[in-house]
């Protein structure tokens, strides 16, 4: 902080900046001003492209199109390290602290302050500024604490610490208080506030929109990978913010054909899990897609992740055709004829070194055992079947799914549950990350389930599906189901004002 | 908590440690530090130790395994020196590389017996053991007798560059070689000492090579692994095996007439001697630099005397 | 006609293991010109004889390594099947079978207590074992108190130097344990968990395979086979040695990245640890029926070792 900045003048502007990714326009044309001592918020739905933007001013991404004018120059950014050098800085959602080292070798961390050489680093000065800064920021703390004593709050301080000790002109705070306290927050704010006066630009990304409203002095609204607008935060309310964030029709894009409803086959009652979730009571119906809706983080895929036995439950009950069930080891949930494709299909939906066909018959080797040896020509068999009727495009079912395309991955995961006509299918997240054919394709095979009487039950951050596909919705916020939903009026702002 | 109270047992032990230590002054402390007792030869040097030193009633034994790692021996013997030892018996995993130790334990005025093996350092007190030299001429003086007119023979080392597997090497240059030209030596490898080793290098050669007539091994359990490969192929008429040290089973089948000889190591004459020694050295007694025990040839008219002196 | 072979030859040229098989061909026939007793009937029945023992090893250790772990417990544990077969056959010579049962059970169970400190206590194999590496290496020495039980049973003779239909015995165990390895890996439910488990254990878990369970049988396996290599090894050299088997693990492992184990986990196959324990135990014969000094065989070993793992990566990049 050593001259103070031309507050008239913007610190930051973005032009016309574009991005793509193979398959995806990520953004269109955005334009940006940021103006020293401001604090800037950032909003839009999951997928608006806020992350994208961050992490193009951040070097992670390069930009495809368009200009970053910094301090009135045409700049580029090429990595991390070069934006910090700028004065531009990020504190990111998961935190970059080591544990294992002090809050002064933490802040030091990367440009040690030398002691006659480079070799030597000058640990007492070191201490003595690191010490200066906790006090001027009033944290209870001793420079050499470890950081692993401290709790996320205060680990989040310290990186901001450390941006402000970069000299940073720019700091961009991700969800900063998605893991805080109330307390904590306000703690974080009053911060926010003396960085401001001393004039750095803060830019600030929160799903809490009182929290945007309260703390910022202008707003810009991202929709679609393009920009809504920028308005003042005091003359906005929150409905104009909401409206400006969802701003489209949907279109029909959905072949959601109406099925014949049935009885409800799978019911949980009160479902818990400490810290995570909690009281979660739903059913589902044959032939009914029940959409799971919320924020991310909300909760959503612990909850089914739970259901299928991957994760603990601490209580709650959960039912199968008016019986109850008990669920510990997924192995469970697939006897009973459950069936789950994760979101995560690199991390828990494939094993991505092994074959289409391993993949896909490995929950159902049992079935393909005959006197202790896999019958593996009925194996073969059966899983070109359902790969084909999934037309999953490949070559040969000998092929490693780590070398398909993610919609087919996708297929994969969804042959792998399908294969046996399962009960209840759930499905998280069906369609991210996969191209429009694809995506249209998969939502077809879901109403065909649907339409043989299966039950499914199907998480989405994207409205436009959720709206699209289900036929009853319930929004999931903080762990717990803040509102029901049956498709017939309801709109994005809805669930929106629901969710947040 | 638990921390503490782990803390405050290892204190107490140790006290109680240092009481015991100082009401046993009067008796003699030896340390013993051996290469490495998962090895037959010196393992029945260490049976004796222990038996001669239960002998005397004031002598106190201290025995350590190196587990045949230098690095692991000198600090043993840094230990017997901060422990106070009266004296000290060393057989040495490495000449040169234990050589230091023998001076620190000098400096601190403790005798050193080197027991079986030697280092480089002339400042020990006293050498209890046998000349490797003489163990590879005795062999070579047998094998000359066993090829008169001459053969083809293979010789298998311990590990390269231990002062044994030097040695020994030495002994046949000396006995066999240098005077029998006859003598062809078609290959020499190092089998370390080890029977499966020996065993597989053994069948190797018998493939390699039609026209064997012996193979000279530096150590019984060589010539044993040697005599399985051999007896396997069916050629135990034709190729003659001879080893040394004497050990159970190979003493067995020389007397069975399946190794040509082998040379008997004292093993107990070198425990108790060193013991004998080192009590000696404790009181300030004077003693020679060395005590040689001799090798002595064992063929079948001779094994049964030695059945039972390396057996436990 | 013409085509059918183009793309039978295609195929073969992609199949997994065509490297390795092209490597064992060209080190076969380097060898046979720098050697004439190479190529000989009774010189390759020696070096099937004499790979049996790291063969078996690595055939258990082949298991471990696609789960992604690793066993370096496998060389202390043929030293404690050494042990107590010989203990038992040393007391009572006619319990051959007996002996060789006990021997093998008992390194069954030093498998279970690894693979058990994996599953219970979240212990990396590699910790879990080397811990059993010492133990077990210590258990031999105080059972067998430092010395060997020499064997002088017939019966057990025969285990290491009979032969049945012309071919060692020790051969036959070795062939034994292929084929049931074999299919167990390539044709069972187990198999293809075992695979699953070290591809990615998190969605095997989310298909239904108990993690936990196939990592503790890997370990079982892997002792189990260490306990019969031990039992041949005890056979062929006449006695149960507490001190055999240093470094053993070492060879077993290299045999199974030879043989395109990744020790990542998740790939490798009974047929590339074949070849690769093969190619390790031609040339170790090579180089000494050349009479390579000791220490350039080392070079040399290693040398080998590292080509054949850079042609393997550099073919799988390829397709």
């Amino acid at each position: 902080m050593t001259t103070p900045e031309d507050t008239t003048q913007p610190i930051l502007s973005l032009r016309g900046i574009s991005k793509s990714f193979p398959g995806v326009r990520a953004l269109t044309n955005i334009d940006l001003d940021i103006y020293p001592a401001e604090v800037h918020s950032l909003v839009g739905e999951n997928g608006a492209g806020k992350s994208t933007l961050m992490k193009i001013i951040q070097g992670i991404h390069q930009k495809d199109e368009g200009q970053i004018i910094y301090r009135s120059e045409d700049i580029s950014i090429n990595s991390p390290s070069e934006a910090i050098k700028l004065g531009i800085s990020m504190i990111h959602q998961e935190l970059n602290s080591i544990p294992e080292m002090s809050i002064s070798d933490n802040i030091f961390i990367g440009r040690e302050l030398s002691l006659m050489t480079d070799f030597f680093f000058n640990q007492q000065e070191q201490l003595r500024q690191s010490q200066a800064l906790l006090d001027k920021f009033s944290l209870p703390y001793k420079a050499t604490e470890k950081i692993k004593h401290l709790s996320v709050a205060h680990r989040q301080m310290i990186e901001i610490i450390k941006a402000v000790f970069q000299q940073a002109k720019v700091i961009i705070m991700d969800e900063p208080t998605s893991s805080l306290s109330e307390e904590e927050s306000q703690q974080l704010f009053k911060i926010i506030a003396e960085l401001k006066a001393a004039g750095v630009a803060i830019i600030y990304i929160s799903h809490r929109l009182e929290e945007v409203l309260e703390l910022s002095d202008r707003v810009s609204i991202l929709r679609d990978g393009e920009y809504v607008g920028t308005r003042t935060a005091k003359n906005l309310t929150r409905d104009e913010l909401v409206n400006m964030m969802v701003g489209r029709t949907i279109s029909q894009l959905f072949p959601k054909r109406q099925v014949a409803i049935g009885e409800p086959i799978f019911e949980v009652k009160n479902l818990c899990r400490t810290g995570v979730f909690s009281d979660i009571s739903f059913s589902v119906r044959a032939g009914e897609i029940l959409g799971i809706a919320g924020l991310v983080g909300a909760g959503r895929s612990e909850i089914v992740q739970s259901i299928f036995g991957l994760d603990p439950l601490t209580s709650g009950t959960i039912l199968l055709n008016g019986k109850e069930i008990k669920i510990r080891h997924p192995q469970d949930a697939i006897q009973h004829n459950i069936a789950f494709a994760s979101e995560d299909r690199k991390g828990i939906g494939l094993v991505m070194g092994r074959s289409i066909r391993e993949n896909i018959s490995l929950p159902h080797l049992a079935d393909f055992t005959r006197h202790y040896f896999l019958d593996q020509h009925y194996e073969k068999e059966e899983t070109r079947r359902i790969s084909e009727r999934l037309k999953v495009k490949t070559p040969s079912i000998n092929q490693k799914v780590e070398n398909l395309s993610g919609g087919n991955q996708q297929k994969v995961v969804l042959s792998k549950g399908l294969l046996k006509e399962p009960t209840l299918l759930i499905i998280d997240e069906p369609t991210r990350g996969i191209d429009i054919g694809a995506k249209s394709e998969i939502h077809s095979i879901m109403c065909d389930l649907a339409e043989k009487g299966m039950g499914i039950i199907m998480i989405s951050s994207e409205m436009p599906e959720i709206l699209g596909m289900s036929d009853r919705i319930i929004v999931i916020g903080g762990g717990r189901i803040r509102g029901e939903f049956t498709n017939a009026n309801i709109t994005q702002e809805d669930i929106l004002h629901c969710a947040i | 908590m638990l921390k503490k109270l782990l803390l405050s047992i290892a204190m107490l032990v140790m006290f109680v440690g240092l009481q015991v230590s100082s009401q046993a002054a009067e008796t003699i402390k030896i340390g013993v530090a051996f290469k490495n007792l998962s090895d037959q030869f010196v393992k029945n040097i260490a049976d004796a130790v222990e038996a001669r030193g239960n002998d005397y009633d004031n002598v106190e034994l201290i025995v350590v395994d190196a587990r045949g790692d230098i690095v692991t021996q000198l600090s043993q013997i840094e230990n017997f020196i901060s422990q106070g030892v009266d004296a000290i018996i060393l057989n040495a995993q490495d000449a040169a590389g234990l050589s230091p130790a023998v001076d620190r334990a000098k400096e601190a005025g403790i005798p050193v017996v080197e027991c079986n093996t030697l280092t480089t350092n002339p400042n020990y007190d006293i050498y209890v053991g046998s000349d490797d030299v003489e163990a590879g001429k005795i062999q070579g003086k047998y094998v000359n007798k066993l090829l008169p007119d001459g053969g083809n023979i293979i010789i298998l080392h311990g590990p390269m560059g231990q002062s044994p597997e030097i040695k020994r090497r030495e002994g046949i240059q000396q006995e066999l070689l240098d005077k029998n030209p006859k003598i062809k030596v078609l290959a020499e490898q190092t089998a370390e000492w080890k029977r499966d080793k020996a065993m597989s290098i053994t069948e190797d050669m018998i493939q390699a090579f039609d026209n064997i007539n012996l193979i000279c091994a530096q150590n019984d359990d060589m010539a044993m692994g040697a005599l399985s490969a051999v007896d396997a192929a069916g050629l135990s008429e034709k190729i003659k095996i001879v080893g040394i040290d004497a050990i159970p089973d190979a003493l067995e089948a020389v007397k069975e007439g399946k190794l040509a000889c082998t040379v008997f190591q004292d093993a107990k004459g070198q425990g108790s001697t060193s013991v004998d020694m080192a009590v000696k050295l404790a009181k300030g007694e004077k003693v020679e630099k060395n005590a040689m025990i001799p090798f002595i040839l064992v063929t079948a008219e001779n094994a049964d005397e030695f059945m039972h002196k390396n057996a436990q | 006609m013409n085509s059918l072979l183009k793309k039978h030859k295609y195929n073969f040229l992609k199949s997994q293991n065509a490297g390795l098989i092209i490597f064992l061909l060209v080190l076969m026939l380097l060898l046979s010109f720098l050697s004439s007793s190479f190529f000989t009937a009774n010189n390759l029945t020696n070096v099937i004889r004499q790979v049996s023992i790291n063969g078996i090893l690595a055939l258990g250790m082949t298991f471990v390594i696609i789960t992604g772990s690793i066993d370096l417990s496998v060389g202390s544990l043929v030293a404690v099947s050494g042990v107590i077969s010989g203990s038992i056959i040393y007391a009572h010579p006619d319990a051959v079978f007996t002996g060789m049962i006990f021997g093998i059970l008992a390194c069954s169970a030093l498998g279970f207590i690894n693979g058990f400190l994996v599953v219970k206590f979240n212990i990396p194999g590699f910790i879990s074992t080397l811990a059993m590496l010492t133990i077990a290496r210590g258990f031999a020495l105080a059972y067998a108190d430092g010395r060997p039980y020499v064997l002088s049973s017939k019966a057990f003779k025969f285990i290491g130097h009979g032969y049945f239909l012309k071919i060692p015995i020790p051969v036959w165990f070795l062939i034994a344990s292929i084929i049931v390895t074999g299919i167990i890996l390539s044709k069972t439910k187990f198999g293809r968990h075992v695979y699953a488990v070290g591809g990615n254990a998190l969605a095997a878990r989310a298909s239904g395979v108990r993690v936990g369970a196939v990592q503790l049988w890997v370990f079982i396996i892997s002792g189990t086979l260490a306990g019969l290599s031990g039992v041949i090894l005890a056979s062929r050299i006449g006695s149960g040695q507490p001190a055999i088997g240093t470094s053993y693990e070492m060879d077993a492992i290299a045999s199974c990245v030879i043989g395109g184990a990744s020790l990542a986990g998740g790939s490798g196959s009974i047929f590339g640890t074949v070849m690769g324990f093969i190619i390790m135990g031609i040339i170790n014969n090579g180089l000494n029926l050349m009479n390579v000094s000791s220490y350039y065989q080392l070079i040399v070993k290693g040398a080998i070792i590292a080509l054949a793992v850079i042609l393997d990566q550099a073919k799988k990049k390829k397709v």
